[in-house]
């Protein structure tokens, strides 16, 4: 016998410890500065223009104007593998600044255009940008059929910010940190349902009653878990999408999944026979993860336009988190709610254990 | 008496102000505000709420079973 106590229980340390570093740096880490808006979006690259630039989180006024500013804020338009630096950056504000970019020559030979992006480096931030927020254009000259391009700059050293920080996405603001804790929430579900349904056919094998006591107590943590998800995403669509509930087809998808499991604990508490629960709730389970996988992950996958990440035309994860720093919260996220979820899982099964033992003691 | 009702109406108008004060904030709803730092804050209480619910839940069941024991 050991008193030591992380010996037998370790993994529900490390699940709460995860849980905790998550919301610690979840919510502490600052989110880095970006690109709002340039205007105007629409330029000709035949001759000078000039762009404003609306930044967000970011401290230009913090740099010095004098004449070491070239040195210390830098301003690129990137067009494919090209960088064109701007030959002058002026600071309005902490938010703002207006950029002078000398015409951009291109070999070309028919009228063209390009979506560009908008790099920049700042001695305090290191370098950020605005992806594909600036179109270029460009219209063939007949005079001087060959040209060269006169603009392009020193590519910026490393893309990458000087600090530890979540990256930024227009609209999103900080609610990018929501991701760290809505996200895992239906990685839990989907674990807890997946020892559920793995309980389910033991119990068909067994006939055990702690095997069906195991798989009903997981499946009670996973519609937590979904409910959780359903609940906390509505809030978060509240306010970046501007309806708690839009017909994505994850969105549906989760609520019918839910609605799936909610009708399994109904099953359960309408059958009074011990032997026909645990037999008609596990076939059940044994049915709706299949079903349950493939409304999640599957149909969303499978749908040409959904606002989730993922699935048809819309960018994932490794499109905007550039220096990973998101992963590194996000997956010590998902294995903390996953071993708290089986530490609930685990304390449900022993309540009903006891009750069950209770029934057949005093009836 | 009289103290109390003009306290009353203190109050009443300090209310008003604050109305006029929301009203003008309207475009600004409170969640929009430090680039929605506040729905991270609301995103994690709902999520222990939720938990605390179930955690209590659990709870009365334990506290019945210990009642008949």
């Amino acid at each position: 016998m050991s008193t030591f106590p992380f010996k037998k229980n370790w993994w529900k340390y490390l699940g709460a410890l995860l849980v905790i570093y998550s919301i610690v740096i979840g919510t502490m880490t600052k989110v880095g500065p970006g690109v709002v808006r340039v205007s105007p979006s629409h330029v000709d690259g035949r001759y000078d223009f000039e762009i404003d630039i609306e930044g967000y989180n970011t401290s230009f006024t913090k740099l010095d104007k004098g004449k070491n500013q070239k040195n210390e804020l830098t301003v690129w338009v990137k067009l494919g593998n090209t960088f064109n630096r701007a030959n002058l950056a002026d600071i309005i504000d902490d938010n703002h600044i207006r950029c002078y970019f000398r015409p951009i020559d291109l070999i070309v030979d028919s009228a063209y255009s390009q979506t560009g992006s908008v790099v920049i480096e700042d001695k305090h931030h290191g370098i950020f940008l605005g992806p594909d927020m600036i179109h270029v254009d460009f219209r063939p000259d007949k005079d001087n059929g060959l040209r060269q391009l006169v603009n392009q700059g020193e590519p910026p050293y490393k893309m990458q910010l000087s600090y530890f920080s979540f990256p930024y996405r227009y609209i999103l603001n900080e609610t990018i940190r929501n991701l760290n804790f809505h996200v895992p929430m239906w990685f839990a579900m989907m674990a807890m349902l997946l020892v559920s349904f793995i309980f389910s056919i033991k119990y068909l094998r067994t006939r055990s009653v702690s095997d069906d006591i195991w798989a009903n107590g997981f499946a009670k943590v996973g519609l937590l878990f979904g409910i959780m998800g359903i609940a906390t995403g509505m809030f978060w669509a509240n306010y970046t999408w501007g309806t708690p509930w839009t017909n994505d087809p994850k969105l549906n998808g989760a609520a019918v999944a839910v609605l799936m499991y909610i009708a399994y604990q109904i099953l359960r508490s309408s059958l009074e026979d011990e032997n026909l629960v645990g037999r008609i709730s596990a076939v059940y389970n044994i049915f709706a993860f299949p079903i349950f996988i493939v409304l999640i992950i599957v149909l969303p996958r499978m749908a040409e336009f959904s606002l989730h990440p993922g699935a048809g035309d819309s960018v994932g994860f490794n499109t905007y988190d550039l220096d990973n720093n998101l992963r590194k919260v996000f997956y010590p996220a998902v294995l903390g709610w996953i071993l708290v979820g089986t530490w609930i899982s685990q304390l449900t099964v022993r309540v009903d254990k006891l009750i069950k033992q209770d029934e057949e003691w005093y009836g | 008496m009289v103290r109390l009702k003009h306290i009353f109406t203190c109050i009443a108008f300090l209310c008003l102000n604050i109305t006029v004060f929301a009203q003008q904030q309207e475009d600004q709803d409170f969640f929009f505000r430090s680039g929605k730092y506040y729905v991270v804050a609301a995103v994690l209480v709902i999520l222990f709420i939720l938990l605390f619910i179930y955690l209590r839940r659990m709870d009365k069941r334990v506290k019945k079973l210990e009642r008949r024991a």
